[in-house]
């Protein structure tokens, strides 16, 4: 390696200076951008969060380990993406911050030029015939936007006039807004992530609960207080289509109805800072009339019961209860999971259908079987549970984006200078101009209005 | 007359258009130019006609909702806004020859939406998910972006091929100079990029009304963030390190083939929440 003899800087400060001004190159910018598009494409690609012996069946054991490595499974949260975002906000972040004061100064003073048209470009030159007094009057008729920045006789030169104007000097801190806007979006993020709640809770119609579960965690959380669920309902439209799924909850605090509201699909509730989103529904089972029959003696009789309540059998054949129901078991329609203790026994679990009356008999070899004579099913629906500080803070920073954004692409610091000289027939004006960004435009628009007036 | 029928004729107008500016274009015809341009325009009202009847009837069946609600829907307003875009570029920018190709798009589009037999013309009622007001502004502004972009790549298309053929091009009555086509390519890129954001902001608090989330790196999403960031690529390029002309145009195809895999690609091939169009 090297040496430097010149100081004693240590490498360590060699390399952060250089790596200060790698993060902060443009050149960095566009490899960075390009290494973002190219992973969330693969992000989309392959599947994300499966099982890993899907995976190795895919891509094989080799690849699989590496692409796990790099977090190619869980793309949009693996270190590597996250890197290359960070690394995208310290680029964007230190390059602002180097260029800021440059353009601050040039923001901030207002241009004042001479009589001389250096820097400008000559966009047109035409001869009229009025006097430069006239000309100037109606030239800078269609310059009314600009505020004045030179306006000068020229004595020396026969009565020549000159004027120059400006507009949009804070356009050049547009740029600026942008990026800003662009970090506020991400801080509005990171207090997503880091202070919001995000998870669900299962109600079942006429249920009282008061702790939602943290989704993939497993983990209960207190709301601080309680909701209740009243009611669910769908409604159809006329094509079988449906229209609205409608849960109608109670917000309780301290045994009292504090609020009453219905969360919808796209009109979920908001109560103390935490929101209600309607997910999705299912039905369950509130009550069940089963036909217990035996097999050898043809004796049948009825019983009822709720759902994870455990019965003794009248005739003293053991212990009996409903595990799940379900209204549609894989095109099979309704169907009950049963668990049946008997003395001695293992305990066994088993299903039985309401349409397969006869299920039971064929595939049980049991002295008793069990018929379902009657199920009574309410909903239960499924509330989105969101508690997210950063909401406001990223919908402040779209906002400021969007606005920025605009700003950036259709306003520019534009100068314009009009020179008039008298001449034998009237006078002869020239027009200079620059525009800091769509000189295209700018220049085409002046020519444009100029045709105007000389007609 | 019903909206179907209309859609039809608008069609054929959209193909005769885009016949007439191509003939305006080869045997150099200006007048023809002029048809294809007032064609162009007599299809948009028509077209706008038809929009509002669809809108009008979708009430009277008492399912009332903006006309923007499936892949059908999508695709006529796809061609709508290309129309539109088109004829606003030409009036701003006096390039009258750039229409060749979008109303080519516009055609294509509207008989895709006509002729397939995998789209349902129906007029449907919305899923709970889409009864929302963000539909309108949603829909509308992301398809408006799309419709920038497309024209942004057409433009970018003639001046590839330009370049690659006579490598020298100073522009002439019909077709403008490398330049000028350049400056309407980064405009019309502006402008999509725009209407993009704003699409992608609308689409997201809307997903956090419906939802409950602003960013769920759905597929639908995450392909409209990746076009965004191919065009993000292509102003930074611009801007900072000064790229024109042909690697320009190159970038722009390239995003509106983003565009088109993040409209048809997505829902085919990818699956997730965003399956309505």
């Amino acid at each position: 390696m090297k040496k430097d003899q010149g100081s004693n800087t240590p490498v360590w400060q060699h390399f952060l200076k250089w790596l200060i001004s790698f993060l902060s190159s443009i050149k960095l910018t566009i490899p960075l951008l390009f290494l973002i598009t190219l992973a969330s494409v693969l992000g989309t690609i392959i599947p994300q969060n499966m099982g890993r012996e899907i995976y190795i069946r895919e891509y094989g054991l080799t690849f699989t380990s590496v692409m796990e490595k790099l977090g190619f499974f869980n793309m949009y949260h693996s270190h590597l993406f996250i890197s290359l975002l960070t690394l995208l906000m310290i680029n964007l972040l230190v390059c602002s911050l180097k260029r800021w004061k440059t353009d601050w100064q040039i923001a901030i003073k207002q241009w004042r030029p001479g009589h001389d048209p250096k820097n400008l470009k000559l966009i047109s030159e035409t001869s009229f015939n009025a006097s430069p007094e006239i000309v100037m009057g109606r030239l800078k008729d269609i310059f009314k936007t600009f505020k004045t920045a030179n306006e000068e006789t020229m004595d020396n030169n026969n009565k020549g006039l000159w004027w120059a104007g400006e507009r949009g000097r804070w356009s050049r801190l547009s740029f600026y807004f942008v990026h800003f806007s662009i970090i506020i979006i991400l801080i509005g993020c990171v207090l997503s992530l880091g202070f919001g709640d995000k998870g669900f809770m299962v109600i079942k119609e006429g249920e009282t609960k008061g702790s939602f579960e943290i989704r993939g965690q497993n983990k209960l959380k207190p709301l601080g207080f309680d909701i209740r669920c009243d009611k669910f309902s769908i409604e159809f439209h006329e094509n079988g289509m449906p229209s609205a799924y409608t849960s109608d909850i109670t917000i309780i605090q301290d045994n009292k109805n504090i609020l009453k509201g219905a969360v919808m699909v796209n009109a979920p509730v908001k109560f103390n800072g935490i929101s209600f989103y309607q997910n999705s529904y299912g039905s369950t089972l509130t009550s069940a009339v089963l036909d217990v029959v035996n097999r050898e003696t043809g004796e049948s009789y009825k019983i009822s019961c709720k759902p994870g309540e455990e019965i003794q059998l009248p005739s003293g054949d053991g212990l009996i209860r409903a595990l799940a129901y379900t209204d549609n078991f894989e095109g099979l329609g309704p169907a009950l999971r049963l668990a049946l203790k008997k003395q001695g026994k293992m305990p066994e679990s088993f299903i039985i259908f309401k349409n397969i009356p006869k299920f039971d008999t064929k595939h049980r070899d049991d002295t008793i079987t069990f018929l379902i004579n009657k199920v009574d099913t309410g909903y239960y629906t499924v509330l989105e549970v969101k508690k997210d500080p950063g909401v406001p803070v990223v919908y402040i920073g779209f906002t400021l984006f969007i606005l920025s954004l605009f700003l950036v692409f259709y306003f520019s610091h534009q100068k314009i200078a009009i020179s008039i000289i008298p001449s034998q027939n009237g006078s002869n004006a020239k027009i200079y101009g620059s525009a800091h960004k769509s000189r295209f435009v700018y220049i085409q628009d002046i020519r444009n209005k100029i045709k105007k007036v000389i007609m | 007359m019903s909206a179907s029928l209309l859609f039809s004729i608008v069609t054929f107008i959209y193909l005769l258009s885009a016949l007439l500016y191509t003939v305006f274009l080869v045997f150099k015809m200006p007048k023809i130019g002029v048809c294809g341009t007032i064609l162009s325009i007599a299809g948009l009202i028509i077209q706008t006609i038809a929009l509002a009847m669809r809108w009008i009837h979708s009430y009277e069946m008492g399912i009332g909702h903006a006309p923007l609600s499936n892949l059908y829907e999508s695709l006529v307003f796809f061609a709508w806004a290309i129309v539109l875009l088109n004829i606003i570029f030409e009036f701003r920018y006096k390039t009258r020859s750039i229409g060749v190709l979008p109303l080519t798009f516009a055609f294509l589009s509207m008989a895709y939406a006509s002729f397939s037999s995998d789209i349902n013309s129906q007029i449907q009622p919305l899923l709970p998910a889409l009864q929302s007001n963000w539909l309108l502004t949603h829909v509308t502004t992301c398809f408006l972006g799309y419709a920038s972009f497309a024209i942004s790549a057409c433009i970018s298309i003639v001046y590839l091929i330009l370049k690659n053929s006579s490598g020298q091009w100073k522009g002439n009555n019909f077709l403008p100079s490398f330049n000028v086509m350049d400056e309407l390519i980064y405009r019309s890129v502006v402008f999509g990029f725009l209407l993009l954001t704003l699409g992608i902001i609308t689409g997201s608090v809307w997903a956090n009304q419906a939802w409950g989330s602003y960013w769920s790196w759905d597929p639908k999403e995450t392909w409209s963030l990746i076009t965004w960031f191919v065009y993000l690529i292509l102003l930074h390029a611009r801007y900072s390190r000064g790229w024109h002309g042909q690697k320009i145009a190159w970038l722009s195809v390239l995003g509106f083939g983003a565009v088109l895999f993040t409209y048809f690609g997505v829902n085919n091939l990818l699956p997730g929440l965003h399956s309505y169009a």
